[in-house]
């Protein structure tokens, strides 16, 4: 499959190996071939910024012709949403309770997997419910973590068709004695997120999505990478690419081939210079388009 | 004497139709007493991986809180339901 037939990419890789920079190369190419393209930094330390040469922000911003860029921090998101939770709480709870609520809400902040599941709604809301974009690429991959429990239905499908089941039959039985049940918030609410699992899921195993790793040729990048790649079939997700970034001898390509055999890849050299905006990324789609 | 009767049969009427109700509100207050064990399970000290999206839930079952804490904490009237809804060994 070529590069750009790829509607949807996540690029993964240890911190600092160029991940933002070969995601800003990659939507360089992807617009040059004439596909409106979004590249979404899921980063907290924002670097699209730096690689584009350009102060970009939480709303889309363009770059050149057909291309992109986005900025978001998933902690933000998780703050605003639990702030909306709060708002709706203090809205419909008696005061007896709400003290106690609140606290609970603000807990599920550092409750384990909080940032995870953030970040995999904003891929969501991007890359699927609010998509306006015919290539998106992101400078990040849901960790080994969040793929498995997006991907394996009886982890997260399967628990929230129970609670649905569960509240289906109270209701049921509310009916029955007369009471007036009119459209169930939580049976709204639970069935909403039963959705967003399961699109979420079938874009991360979509043949036309694309995961990809970068490394460099050294120890560090490339035992992280094949780590992530171990994660990730582990949740039946197929890494398809790895991007050997700052490659210049033959001998550092052999090192990241014996590692990563069964894996198509593409080399990029070091640059002469840092790649800052958009004219010097062309120095790197010219290998994106080289080696495929 | 006919009015007698109809006075009985809805005596017998509503005192089944009542238990019936009973029984179809408890059966609905014990499923809302399971979903907030889901939801606030690590009070329980059971992990929630989904806790993020759980407290979505809360502000439209948050005013169960204190009765369904009443029922964890009461240990012999969650045993005695049980016994009443099953029956004794």
């Amino acid at each position: 499959m070529k590069l750009t037939e790829f509607k949807t990419v996540f690029l993964s890789g240890k911190g600092g190996v160029g991940k933002s920079t070969v995601s800003s190369a990659l939507g360089l190419y992807f617009a040059e071939t004439g596909f409106k393209t979004l590249v979404v930094s899921l980063d907290p330390a924002h670097s699209l910024s730096l690689t584009f040469d350009t102060e970009i922000g939480k709303k889309p911003k363009e770059i050149t012709k057909d291309l992109f860029a986005v900025e978001i921090d998933p902690e933000k998101e998780a703050k605003r949403y639990l702030n909306r939770v709060k708002r709706e709480a203090r809205e419909l709870l008696s005061p007896v309770v709400i003290g106690e609520i609140e606290k609970q809400i603000e807990l599920a902040y550092y409750s384990p997997g909080a940032l995870e599941l953030a970040t995999a709604d904003v891929i969501y809301r991007v890359a699927v419910s609010e998509r306006k974009f015919e290539r998106v690429i992101f400078d990040t991959a849901p960790s080994g973590y969040t793929v498995r429990m997006l991907t394996s239905p009886e982890l997260t499908e399967e628990w929230f068709k129970r609670l649905i089941a569960l509240r289906r039959e109270a209701l049921k039985y509310q009916k029955m004695v007369g009471e007036k049940v009119e459209k169930d918030p939580v049976l709204r609410i639970l069935e909403r997120r039963l959705k967003e699992v399961r699109e979420l899921r079938s874009l991360l195993l979509s043949p036309e999505t694309l995961i990809g790793i970068v490394v460099n040729p050294q120890t560090l990048p490339l035992e992280i990478g094949k780590r992530t790649v171990k994660e990730l079939s582990a949740a039946g997700i197929e890494v398809k690419l790895i991007v050997g970034n700052r490659v210049s001898t033959e001998d550092e390509k052999e090192l990241i081939e014996k590692e990563f055999p069964q894996i198509q890849k593409i080399f990029i050299p070091p640059l002469k210079e840092e790649p800052r905006g958009v004219e010097k990324l062309k120095g790197i789609v010219k290998h994106l388009k080289e080696d495929l | 004497m006919k009015e007698w009767l109809k006075v009985v049969k809805l005596f017998f009427k509503g005192a089944v139709s009542d238990s019936a109700t009973d029984k179809l509100e408890y059966k609905a207050a014990v499923l809302d007493d399971t979903l907030l064990t889901v939801v606030l399970s690590e009070r329980l000290g059971i992990p929630n991986p989904m806790a993020y999206y759980t407290v979505e839930l809360l502000p439209y079952i948050g005013n169960e809180i204190p009765g369904w804490e009443r029922r964890m904490a009461d240990r012999e009237s969650v045993i005695s339901r049980v016994m009443g809804e099953v029956g004794e060994p």
